[in-house]
């Protein structure tokens, strides 16, 4: 007979189909041992990030450390009265500005190394307006709000008056 | 690389921004002759400007195309940098640009500076050595080292620079003589609208 080297046929195969896998491929896993409950909680504990809150899984002896080691970090006490203020008093206070002179312009006190505020305001004012006192801005003022009351009564119009426009610059 | 220092100043911003930013700067500056900002912009602005103006200084074909190339409003603006600039610094070996630290402009308290060009109409140093006088005039006292200094600073490359500081003086006496002592209150500029509270 030189059917020696023929392979079995495939209903031969099929009814001892268990004990050949396990016989063709030893390296597959089967951990019989483990209870339907544990695996069960297996796949709940691999599913907990998105689905279950934690209180409703149960966790069983052998998850206890993996627990613990995860949620370590946390105060153990509420920090004293004392402790907390050791923390905001130590040298984080803010620091008294020494460093200050006199403007030579105005005489007003100011910081070291930085024009005067006072003295920029005016002298920036001035220049935009051509070193003109209040006095004569205001009469300036004045005068052009006259012209424009006078242009309006001659084109029979109402004239405007400086409260009313004040008020609504205001607002 | 740590603790190294950097050729120029990041100033929180892509390159493209970076580059508008101090653009826009400096064409203000060009046409105000004074621009206040904050202090580590104005350094920024104060490179970009003085090598403007050299290129106003240089006065060829090829700079006035360079500094077209890195102003906005070209038009408006190449006019003055090659005309009044450029004869304003003619003499001047660099050093067209100063800044001037001042208290901050704004409620976020950002160190400010005045960005100037020297010389102008609007120089900050020049009008506060001119109240100084002033003051010490009415005061009848004699001049500090420190104002003998600025005011060889201001006079050193100003055309009739004596003259105009005398005039500049006498209009800061006669500001004095009506009574005007200038602003009261110094206010710092809003950062966030004053919005109405809805309860």
């Amino acid at each position: 007979m030189a059917a020696c080297h023929i392979a079995p046929s495939q209903s031969f195969l099929a009814a001892f189909l268990p004990v050949a896998r396990a016989a063709l491929l030893p390296q597959l896993p089967r951990s019989t041992s483990r209870s339907h409950v544990a695996s069960r909680i297996a796949s709940l504990w691999q599913s907990r990030s998105s689905l279950l809150p934690a209180a409703l899984i149960p966790i069983p002896g052998i998850l206890e450390g993996l627990w613990e080691g995860i949620l370590r970090a946390v105060p153990k006490k509420k920090t004293s009265h004392m402790k907390k203020r050791h923390r905001f008093m130590a040298g984080k206070g803010l620091k008294d500005v020494t460093a200050l002179n006199k403007c030579s312009a105005c005489g007003k006190l100011k910081r070291a190394h930085v024009l005067c505020p006072y003295c920029v305001q005016s002298i920036r004012k001035w220049f935009g307006n051509g070193f003109k006192t209040e006095a004569e801005v205001k009469a300036q003022k004045d005068t052009q709000w006259d012209e424009m009351n006078e242009r309006l009564q001659k084109a029979g119009r109402k004239p405007l008056l400086k409260e009313d426009v004040e008020d609504l610059a205001k607002t | 690389m740590a603790g190294g220092l950097v050729k120029y100043r990041k100033l929180g911003r892509t390159s493209s921004h970076r580059k508008a930013l101090l653009r826009n700067l400096v064409t203000s500056l060009i046409e105000h002759e004074s621009i206040q900002t904050t202090w580590h912009k104005a350094k920024e602005a104060q490179r970009m400007a003085e090598k403007l103006i050299t290129l106003g200084k240089k006065n060829t074909e090829a700079s006035k195309r360079s500094a077209m190339s890195k102003l906005f409003r070209p038009h408006d603006i190449l006019p003055r940098l090659f005309g009044p600039l450029a004869a304003r610094y003619a003499n001047r070996p660099g050093g067209y640009t100063r800044v001037l630290r001042i208290e901050p402009i704004k409620e976020d308290q950002a160190p400010s500076a005045i960005l100037e060009l020297v010389d102008g109409p609007k120089d900050m140093r020049f009008a506060m050595t001119a109240r100084t006088i002033a003051k010490t005039r009415t005061n009848e006292q004699e001049l500090n080292d420190m104002t003998r200094a600025n005011i060889a600073k201001v006079t050193r490359y100003r055309k009739d620079a004596d003259g105009e500081l005398e005039e500049m003086v006498q209009r800061f006496e006669r500001l004095e003589e009506e009574g005007d002592e200038g602003v009261e209150e110094v206010r710092k500029k809003r950062v966030y609208p004053k919005l109405e509270r809805s309860r």
